[in-house]
This record gives C-alpha cells, sequence and structure tokens, in this order.
C-alpha cells in the first residue's frame, strides 16, 4: 500500500508542475524578473562603489593652488580643463627667481583604467610618468608608470588628499620617507 | 720572442677593433632629443577648402610642447595637445596627447631612424614597433618641409605635407 501511495504522488506530481498552469507560469515569470532586477540592482550599485569616474574625479584639480614652502618661497600650480584631460604648470618661485618649474598633462588610459600623467621638470633630462588611479572621491595616488607591474616595489609615490574642495593635501613618499605640502586654492 | 711577438699582435688587433667598434656605435647612435629640435615652430598644411592642420612646437627645457588644430574659417574641428619628452631606458621620446575628440590619453613612442625620418607607434607597441598597427612617419624633407604620413598594417593611409610658417 505504501508503495502504491508513492507511486500515485510520483505520477501526480508532474500533473502539479506550475508548468501546466498559465496563471502559474505568469507567477515563476514575474518572480524570475523580479529576481534579475534586484540582481541587476545589486550588480549596478557595486559598479559605483568600485569604479569611480577617474574622468570625473580628475577635474578637482583644476584651478590655481598655492602653498608657502619657505620663507619668501611659494610653489603654484595651475590646472586647466583640455577636452577630458588637464593640462599642468607648476613653479618654486623665491622672491621673483623660478627655483623649478615643470609641465604635464593628464588624461586617463582606458586600456590600464589608470589616470596617466608624463612630466617635463626644469631639472630632469627625462620624461617622466606617473600612474594614477583616485582610489576614493578625493584620494588620488599615483605611482610611477614603469613601477606598474610591481606596485609593492615601488619606492617614490604620491598621494593627493582632497581635504576640501579648496585645499590639497600632498604626499611625496621616496624610500618610506614622507614630504608633505598642504595646497590652498586661489 | 715569437710568442710575446704574437700576444702583443693580438692585443693590438684586439684594441684596434675595440676602437673600430666604438666609432660605429658613435655614428650610428642618433641624438633623440636633439634631432627632435628640427619640429619646433609653427608649421602648417591645407587639408581642404577653407580647412586648414596647424601644428606649434615649443621646446620647454629638454622636453617639447606640441598644439595642434584643425579649422575651417576660424572654428575649431579638432585640437589636441601633447607633451614629448627623451626617455633613456627605452633611447626613444615618449609622447602623451590629449585632445578634445576623445576621453583619453594617447601614449606614443618616436624615434629617428635618421637624421630626418622620424617614426612613432603606440607605446604599448614599443617592444614590437614592426607589426604595429598604426604607424606615423615624420619625414623633414628640408628643414620647412616636413611630411607627415600615417600608415596602418604598414600601409600608407594618409599623407600631409607640413611648411613651416615665417
Amino acid at each position: 500500500m505504501g508503495l502504491s501511495k508513492n507511486s500515485n504522488l510520483i505520477i501526480k506530481l508532474p500533473k502539479m508542475s506550475i508548468l501546466e498552469s498559465p496563471r502559474q507560469r505568469l507567477c515563476l515569470s514575474s518572480a524570475i524578473a523580479v529576481f534579475l532586477l534586484f540582481c541587476m540592482n545589486c550588480a549596478q550599485a557595486q559598479t559605483k562603489e568600485t569604479n569611480l569616474n577617474q574622468i570625473e574625479l580628475m577635474k578637482q584639480f583644476t584651478g590655481t593652488w598655492k602653498s608657502e614652502i619657505g620663507k619668501d618661497t611659494i610653489f603654484i600650480m595651475e590646472g586647466k580643463i583640455f577636452g577630458k584631460g588637464l593640462d599642468f604648470y607648476w613653479k618654486t618661485d623665491t622672491k621673483g627667481k623660478i627655483i623649478s618649474e615643470g609641465k604635464s598633462i593628464m588624461g586617463y588610459d582606458m586600456i590600464n583604467n589608470r589616470i596617466i600623467e608624463p612630466q617635463i621638470w626644469n631639472n630632469s633630462p627625462n620624461i617622466i610618468l606617473w600612474s594614477g588611479l583616485f582610489t576614493s572621491p578625493n584620494i588620488y595616488e599615483a605611482i610611477l608608470l614603469k613601477d606598474l607591474p610591481n606596485p609593492e616595489k615601488v619606492m617614490v609615490k604620491w598621494k593627493y588628499e582632497f581635504k576640501s574642495s579648496d585645499i590639497l593635501e600632498c604626499t611625496y613618499t621616496v624610500n618610506k620617507k614622507e614630504i608633505l605640502t598642504v595646497l590652498n586654492r586661489e | 720572442m715569437n710568442k710575446s711577438c704574437l700576444t702583443t699582435s693580438f692585443v693590438v688587433l684586439l684594441l684596434f677593433c675595440i676602437n673600430w667598434a666604438q666609432a660605429q656605435t658613435t655614428e650610428t647612435r642618433l641624438n633623440q632629443a636633439d634631432l627632435m629640435k628640427q619640429f619646433l615652430g609653427t608649421w602648417k598644411v591645407d587639408v581642404g577648402k577653407d580647412t586648414i592642420f596647424l601644428m606649434e612646437c615649443k621646446s620647454f627645457y629638454s622636453g617639447f610642447d606640441f598644439y595642434l588644430k584643425m579649422e575651417t574659417k576660424g572654428k575649431i574641428l579638432f585640437e589636441q595637445k601633447t607633451i614629448m619628452g627623451y626617455d633613456k631606458e627605452s633611447d626613444k621620446i615618449i609622447e602623451s596627447a590629449i585632445n578634445n575628440s576623445s576621453d583619453q590619453i594617447i601614449l606614443m613612442a618616436a624615434w629617428f631612424t635618421s637624421a630626418d625620418r622620424c617614426e612613432e607607434v603606440l607605446l604599448k607597441d614599443i617592444s614590437n614597433p614592426e607589426i604595429a598597427k598604426y604607424k606615423w612617419l615624420f619625414e623633414f624633407k628640408s628643414p620647412d618641409l616636413l611630411v607627415w604620413t600615417d600608415m596602418i598594417n604598414n600601409k600608407p593611409t594618409n599623407t600631409n605635407i607640413f611648411h613651416r610658417e615665417k
């Protein structure tokens, strides 16, 4: 008897399948759609959290930034928008005399998902290529492009932190020694 | 006596060979940064009716600063800024460019293969330039005439003849 009941149950189960009832089919489709929408929403939120809009965040550097770095000595950096990138000029000036100056452009490199900044300095015969990324909406970190394959072995790096829209903290690390410069927007 | 003579001759021959090899290297190794100076100035080409392509090159210490624009009747169709500088490690000139029509920075590597001929590829192709899809050739036919050829898969696709502006 028991076996017979089980047999009936086995036979009846396919008849109970929701695929056989249009209403229940509709119910299943709706459930799948709701589940898919939920998954998509979840994925979008993840993207927003992990993939910052690097091009947009770069614009925070625009403007003129200044810092008094010593007696009668000022550092000035100017960032201007050009296309979707930036154009920089900076100088260190003591009593009107330029001690050092440089130029660079900054742009997003889609292949590596990195921001690239090539720099030319008055005191370097070589072009210097920096590669960076906004790791949060107000922190930009850069290392030399040649160090990109081994970021754990870098000797020099930059960290720029926007403390507010008008205050930028620049930390240059060389051989684990940090040099901090605070820039104020003019 | 013979042995010492042979040794001396051998040493002299070796010294001669080393000297000759050094002379060869000095002759063939081009000064990339110096040759780049040929680009300095303003260059212009008419690329169509009322349309000009202008290229300005200025030096900035050891590097170069380019501004390119294409305009029709005063309206800018395209503009680009680039920074170029010498990279000792690769013995090449590295160029980076941003323009108004793309949201990306473009990195390229250029080098003179002779005193008046410069080749350029994307930086990612620097290790195998011969198989690079995109290549650009710059030939100084005279100090005031520059021929710029775009190449795809080693075939010319476009040529612009720039004249130096006085």
